[in-house]
């Protein structure tokens, strides 16, 4: 808990700051106080919730078929040799394509519903995923692999009984970058075109000049980030047990 | 208990481009500990990795009980120099997994596992992770693993070499007294002469790289053996007739 306090304090001067700057300006439309972001979000609450849902449900679905592909990607290419040298570089081309352009382009060519969302969050987020699970799979012991060889283990039982636990760790540091990407990305596809979601909310807020509703919009897609972040933490802990107790030795003086 | 004579004939073997073994022939009787001394990179470590079929043969054989070792099946069970624990299994899983490895169910291996727990020194010890495990009972749970697959020779690959000395010492008197108990056949790789003299029947001395074996030291101090036998004026003269072979050009 004590943990908290530096980034709290933090993010209350931030929100100091802009209070004040906020009401030395007279415009009040072009920058909003925080206090007012938080009113008006407050009073559209109901409309902000309806649209919250949508982003959330795209981007849990967008990123359980990253997590799906990603681990399919990773086994194959751990198997075998030949499948890195023709994913790998598919794989990295894909993460050069401009999002920002592509977004209108999915939505042109798959309209408003949720498959061009899932196209984007999957683009953004599977890259990290594979990447963490071949390069975990690749810190296993090879003293072990030896043991596991010298026993007679095939390879479905060295991926599973070594391989795979090995990569835990790497794993979710890579799920933690990807989870990040994951709602911006829905964001960014409702942005360029939706009939529902944060994205659309805050397109429709910008257009008839509601700055306090896009940027109450934004803290909505933030704390959504948050949670999903914490939610990664929380499976690491549940996943890896033997790394608790390492840390509960190694946490160092509090 | 499964145990059975080791003979090996001839073995020439590579490890990538580097010629390892040249020629290497040794015999171990059944029930028989031997050890294995040598220069570090001499080709030690590449005997057991020929044996268990990690690095291919050019020529020769390998015989287990007489019986010519083809596919590398399960006449060994082999424990490497660091242990290889796997740190999501408790102590219990990690002595279970050779055993698991090759199809015994966890309820059935754990129940195979129990019984030694107190004899290696674990008892209490069973849901422990490996990193809370000192060193020498990381190494106890290795070979309790090594143990419980129940193959006719075991190979271990210098199991104290990264203990301190005291733990060393003493882990060499608990394996001894062990040992003396189960017989196994074993063939144990130091690089530690006294460790050799001291547990061993018979030392095989290997050559500089590629390895043969220079010369086979027969052991015959009584057994049981314990520690004080270390200062006995027998004791020191096998060790000074290894080393003496050892720096032999």
């Amino acid at each position: 808990m004590r943990r908290l306090i530096p980034p709290t304090a933090a993010l209350l001067g931030f929100a100091a700051i802009w209070q004040l700057a906020a009401n030395a300006k007279t415009n009040s439309q072009v920058l909003p106080a925080p206090s007012r972001v938080i009113s008006s979000g407050w009073a559209d609450r109901s409309d902000l919730l309806a649209n919250t849902l949508p982003t959330l449900g795209a981007t849990l679905l967008g990123f359980a078929l990253a997590m799906v592909l990603a681990f399919s990607l990773s086994i194959l290419i751990d198997r075998w040799a030949f499948a890195r040298g023709t994913v790998m570089p598919l794989m990295v081309i894909s993460q050069t394509l401009p999002i920002v352009v592509l977004a209108p382009l999915m939505v042109l060519w798959f309209g408003f519903g949720l498959l061009p969302k899932l196209i984007l969050v999957v683009l953004v987020t599977f890259f990290p995923l594979v990447v963490s699970l071949v390069e975990g799979y690749a810190t296993s012991d090879p003293d072990a692999g030896a043991l596991f060889r010298s026993t007679g283990a095939g390879w479905w039982r060295t991926f599973r009984g070594l391989r795979l636990p090995s990569a835990l760790p790497s794993f979710f540091t890579g799920l933690r970058i990807a989870v990040t990407y994951a709602v911006v990305a829905t964001v960014f596809a409702e942005y360029a075109g939706s009939e529902h979601g944060l994205g659309i909310y805050m397109q429709v807020a910008k257009n008839s000049f509601r700055t306090d509703l896009v940027l109450a919009a934004v803290i909505v897609t933030s704390v959504l980030t948050l949670l999903l972040f914490l939610l990664t933490h929380l499976a690491e802990w549940a996943a890896i047990p033997w790394r608790r107790a390492e840390n509960r030795q190694w946490d160092g003086p509090r | 208990m499964n145990r059975a004579g080791l003979e090996v004939k001839g073995l020439t073997a590579h490890w990538d481009d580097l010629h390892v073994l040249d020629d290497l022939s040794f015999k171990v009787e059944p029930g028989q500990f031997t050890a294995i001394v040598g220069p570090s990179g001499c080709g030690k470590s590449s005997t057991f990795a020929a044996l268990t079929g990690e690095i291919g043969i050019d020529k020769g054989s390998v015989e287990v009980g007489s019986v010519p070792v083809v596919n590398h099946g399960n006449e060994f069970a082999w424990m490497p120099q660091s242990g290889a624990l796997l740190p999501w299994r408790t102590a219990l899983q990690n002595a279970t997994l050779g055993i698991e490895l090759t199809g015994t169910p966890r309820a059935e291996a754990s129940d195979r596992a129990k019984p030694y727990m107190d004899a290696f020194g674990l008892s209490g010890f069973e849901d422990s992770w490996p990193h809370q495990l000192s060193g020498g009972m990381s190494q106890r749970v290795a070979l309790l693993r090594t143990v419980l697959m129940d193959r006719p020779v075991l190979l271990l690959d210098e199991p104290f070499g990264a203990l301190d000395a005291l733990t060393r010492r003493s882990m060499q008197d608990w394996l001894e007294r062990l040992w003396e108990q189960h017989r196994w056949t074993v063939v144990l790789i130091t690089h530690d002469v006294r460790e050799a003299v001291f547990l061993a029947d018979r030392v095989f001395v290997y050559s500089d790289r590629p390895a043969a074996v220079k010369a086979t030291v027969e052991i015959d101090l009584p057994r049981p053996r314990r520690l004080e036998m270390i200062q006995t004026p027998e004791f020191a003269r096998m060790e000074s007739e290894i080393l003496s072979v050892l720096f032999s050009v």
